[in-house]
């Protein structure tokens, strides 16, 4: 059979022993907040290659550590910036002598505290395929791809799909997306507690079956226990709709949206 | 009591190969599967959680590495170099890139249960816990997998 040649294919995909050195590395550095490893991990030998990923696993974390300082260094701008404004006014109304003016401008540095406070707070992001926003534009190549690359993937992605389905299984705070780029009657698109089947497919509207316990919630978001589930979903092109699986203990959440074949 | 880089060191003896795989099958790419492979041991240690078994273990870190993968698919849509297909070109196994392009061609659904039932060795019913799936739709993932790898194969490289 060719699928035994599947296996066969995998026993060239091993982890090496600079790939673990990299790991452990990168795992004690995220986890203990420094590196303790011994001399004989320390890759003198390694080839250009392995430096390359070696220096962009590195940056993967400086990155959040940067990402912070950047959001501090906003801050900082942002409070000069305010000083800078409310002096100003100040100024002026000293040549005019207007307290009305004075009072204005402190109204005025309110909403940039707001805004100092608010980047001081912002989180700098870990995961690699996530980008920071507040780093300049890359200067070297080999730096992960900057935001509007990141952006425009996505847009990418949004524009390839003909249909998306997005599952929030019951307690998970995240959710997972299948982006399709074509469906055939009889795909499967969610499976849980029941299944959710294509039964037709036009250029206006994609109609699924199930064989029962999902359902539209109500306007305020809650679950109609008692309602009978329907048999079939009918999604318009272009339109969104939203099931959930009629259960007490939390639901599935499936967001359907269908941009037409 | 064990740190955090002696218990990453033994996940990554018993189950780095599997977790990268995994990762790999969905990516194509080996800088991709290293980082999922990493970010995946790091959710495991910061989890702190326990495992009746290993079998359990392992089907945990399988599934939060798929997850993982399918978040970076879709965060990073363009696929750098695969160098497992460059492997297998220098090499000249040409019997086992057409097999491995096949593949690649293949939904993701169907590509991550050919994976786990033939490379991992999963049963349909572990392969239903670990994608979260039903075990008939599994067993419906995997024959539809099947038949569309044949005909691939067999009207694109005449192989079957």
């Amino acid at each position: 059979m060719t699928l035994g040649k599947y296996n066969e294919l995998m026993e060239n995909i091993v982890v090496t022993e600079d790939m673990k050195n990299r790991i452990l590395h990168n795992i004690e550095i995220e986890l203990d907040g420094e590196y303790s490893g011994d001399g004989k991990e320390s890759n003198d030998n390694v080839i250009s290659i392995d430096n390359a990923i070696d220096n962009k696993k590195v940056r993967k974390f400086d990155r959040g550590i940067r990402g912070r300082w950047a959001s501090y260094a906003a801050a900082v701008l942002v409070l000069l910036l305010s000083g800078v404004v409310v002096r100003s006014v100040i100024g002026d109304s000293s040549h005019s002598n207007s307290s009305s003016v004075m009072g204005d401008a402190s109204a005025d540095a309110a909403p940039a505290q707001e805004a100092m406070e608010e980047a001081a707070s912002e989180e700098p992001m870990d995961n690699s395929w996530q980008i920071d926003s507040a780093e300049p534009v890359a200067k070297d190549s080999a730096r992960p791809k900057p935001t509007y690359e990141a952006e425009e993937g996505a847009a990418m992605a949004e524009a390839d799909y003909v249909l998306s389905i997005k599952i929030r299984r019951a307690g998970a705070s995240d959710e997972s997306v299948d982006m399709y780029e074509s469906i055939d009657v009889g795909e499967v698109v969610y499976s849980g507690i029941s299944e959710l089947v294509v039964k037709k497919i036009t250029d206006n509207e994609i109609v699924f079956t199930s064989d029962g316990g999902l359902i539209e919630p109500n306007e305020n978001g809650s679950i109609n226990l008692n309602a009978t589930p329907p048999k079939t979903f009918t999604v318009k092109a272009g339109e969104e709709k939203v099931l959930v699986t009629q259960t007490t203990d939390g639901s599935d959440k499936i967001t359907i949206s269908y941009n037409g074949m | 009591m064990e740190n955090n880089r002696d218990r990453a060191a033994a996940l990554l003896e018993k189950y780095g190969n599997a977790i990268l795989r995994a990762a790999y099958s969905y990516l194509h790419n080996m800088e991709d599967a290293e980082d999922i492979l990493q970010d995946t041991l790091i959710q495991y240690l910061k989890s702190g959680s326990e495992y009746n078994d290993e079998e359990h273990e392992k089907a945990w870190l399988l599934r939060v590495a798929i997850n993982l993968s399918k978040n970076k698919i879709k965060y990073n849509k363009i696929r750098g170099t695969d160098e497992l297909m460059e492997g297998l070109v220098s090499e000249e196994k040409e019997e086992l890139s057409f097999v491995w392009e096949a593949v690649k061609s293949l939904p993701e659904k169907y590509a991550s249960v050919v994976h786990l039932y033939y490379q991992e060795g999963c049963s349909t019913a572990d392969i239903a816990g670990i994608l979260n799936k039903k075990e008939s739709t599994v067993r419906s993932d995997l024959k539809r997998a099947r038949d569309k790898l044949k005909k691939i194969l067999k009207e694109e490289y005449d192989f079957g």
